[in-house]
């Protein structure tokens, strides 16, 4: 499978983020493609190559875990690990964006 | 025709042009029915279709594995939920499609990269199994036979030589020519660039390896040859990292490193060589393998039981040489070879003096002289032999003294 050089995910890409974000409601590949164009007005997209590496990353990480299969379609859900994950990117993001306003500011 | 064939000829490493040539033929309704690694074979159909292609995590290396092809059939599946129809897979490839133009398989170049890089190294451990298992094959193939019969001048150094030429020139060439595939964006120069790159491998490989190889060595030629083509391979992955990340020749090393070893080891072997010409006596029935053959020159005489036992080699050797009587006093025969040259294989000597300063023997005998102090003959007699070794000017004297020595096996 494939690695990414990314170490244990300390810190997130934006498809990253997103495909965690989406996934704090249980969500199947497809959906998590259209949820994710939605919330970033078609800003960020989702191949399926992308996707596939991703959620086979995070699930080996237990970030996410799959709750259930129908038929070819499988579904996902953050696990705790994977939120706590998600909420330290996003303080460390409004970290990073109030350290900017402060500076601009001054 | 409802059919189309078209060769492959371009790079298969390149998916990103595989991907746009499948579209381009899509838009002119031809649609992909299989592919492999050389044929593309298209249908025609009205509706209009795009192509997807990604790197195949689950290679046809580990297609036996159970759980590899389920992890294949699952991405498959998800793939096919998101809109994307598997079409095949081939080599590194897997092939989709799909009706409406959708997104990108791979929208992240981190992944993208990683994907490759992965799909690279497994193909990399895989040609490196493949030296090895030819590296045993050639093992084998030195050491399983009359080492007589393989270390010979036009055996092996030339072949040698020719493959250092090879491994230089070929990916001074390629390296060349990829640098000039990155810039071309249009397919069908790329297809053309690729057809001469191969042009150009195919024609030296029959210059400096097939030219020059004897019908003794040619089966350990082609391992050899195969060898370096693994070995091509992987300097391919190496200068192209990164897809379409250029790395000029002469910063990458390893071609020349490559190219010396064989270089070397040829010029080593060359040293050895003229020894092993007249060890070849050593195995009178086996002479025949080989294609180069000097009695020691320095033997100036030779008595009636030398005499059977040249006789006997001449015997053996005769089907396969051409004769020529140089003079009264000697006997050329000739070898011909992949070249078509006809090449000294024996000299024979009758049995009285061979005349000094002879325009053929001159050549070998300076030579001979000037590299060696000894020099081995057999003697043959009803069917037995003995191998004698040879460190002092001859006389019939001293020669009639070492045969009455003899211990006949």
């Amino acid at each position: 499978m494939i690695k990414l050089a990314r170490e244990k995910l300390k810190t997130l890409t934006e498809q990253m983020f997103y495909v965690l974000l989406v996934l704090t409601h249980e969500k199947y590949g497809s959906e998590i493609v259209s949820e994710v164009l939605k919330i970033t007005n078609n800003r960020i997209s989702l191949g399926p190559g992308t996707l596939y590496t991703l959620l086979a990353q995070f699930e080996e990480e237990k970030l996410i875990t799959q709750t259930k299969q129908e038929g070819r379609k499988r579904s996902y859900c953050i696990t705790e690990l994977g939120k706590t994950i998600l909420e330290n990117e996003i303080q460390r993001l409004n970290t990073m964006i109030t350290d900017a306003n402060h500076y601009l500011e001054v | 025709m409802n059919k189309k064939y078209e060769i492959l000829n371009f790079n298969l490493k390149e998916l990103d042009v595989l991907e746009r040539h499948l579209n381009k033929m899509a838009k002119d309704h031809w649609h992909l029915k299989w592919i492999s690694n050389y044929i593309i074979c298209y249908e025609y159909n009205e509706n209009q279709i795009h192509y997807y292609i990604d790197y195949n995590q689950f290679s046809f290396y580990d297609k036996d594995k159970e759980e590899n092809r389920i992890e294949e059939q699952n991405q498959i599946n998800f793939y096919e939920d998101l809109g994307y129809e598997f079409v095949c897979s081939f080599d590194h490839y897997v092939i989709y499609k799909s009706e409406e133009k959708l997104e990108e398989i791979h929208t992240n170049e981190e992944i993208k990269t990683a994907s490759y890089t992965y799909v690279q190294s497994r193909t990399n451990r895989y040609n490196f199994y493949i030296l090895l298992g030819y590296a045993l094959f050639l093992f084998l193939y030195f050491y399983g036979m009359p080492r007589e019969a393989i270390f010979s001048f036009f055996d092996y150094t030339y072949p040698t030589i020719g493959v250092s030429l090879f491994i230089t020139i070929y990916f001074a060439i390629q390296n060349h020519m990829n640098k000039r595939l990155i810039d071309l964006k249009d397919i069908k120069r790329r297809s053309i660039n690729h057809f001469i790159l191969k042009l150009i491998h195919c024609i030296l490989l029959y210059v400096f390896i097939i030219n020059f190889t004897t019908r003794v060595a040619s089966l350990g030629i082609i391992i050899a040859y195969y060898c370096v083509y693994n070995v091509s391979n992987l300097l391919y992955f190496q200068s192209t990292d990164k897809q379409y990340k250029y790395v000029p020749f002469i910063t990458n090393k390893l071609p020349y490193i490559i190219a010396v070893i064989p270089l070397i080891f040829g010029i080593f072997t060359y040293e050895q060589l003229h020894i092993y010409d007249s060890y070849n006596a050593d195995y009178p029935q086996k002479i025949i393998q080989t294609d180069f053959f000097m009695i020691n020159p320095r033997v100036t005489h030779y008595n009636e039981k030398e005499s059977i036992a040249l006789h006997m080699i001449e015997c053996q050797i005769a089907q396969y040489s051409a004769v020529t009587e140089y003079n009264e006093h000697l006997t050329i025969y000739y070898h011909e070879d992949k070249t078509n040259l006809l090449r000294p294989l024996i000299l024979y000597y009758d049995g009285t003096l061979i005349p000094e300063k002879t325009k053929t023997m001159n050549d070998i005998e300076i030579r001979y002289k000037q590299k060696y102090d000894t020099a081995h003959i057999t003697f043959i007699k009803d069917n037995q032999y003995a191998h004698i070794k040879i460190t002092e000017e001859y006389t019939e004297e001293t020669i009639n003294n070492l045969i009455n020595s003899i211990n006949w096996k």
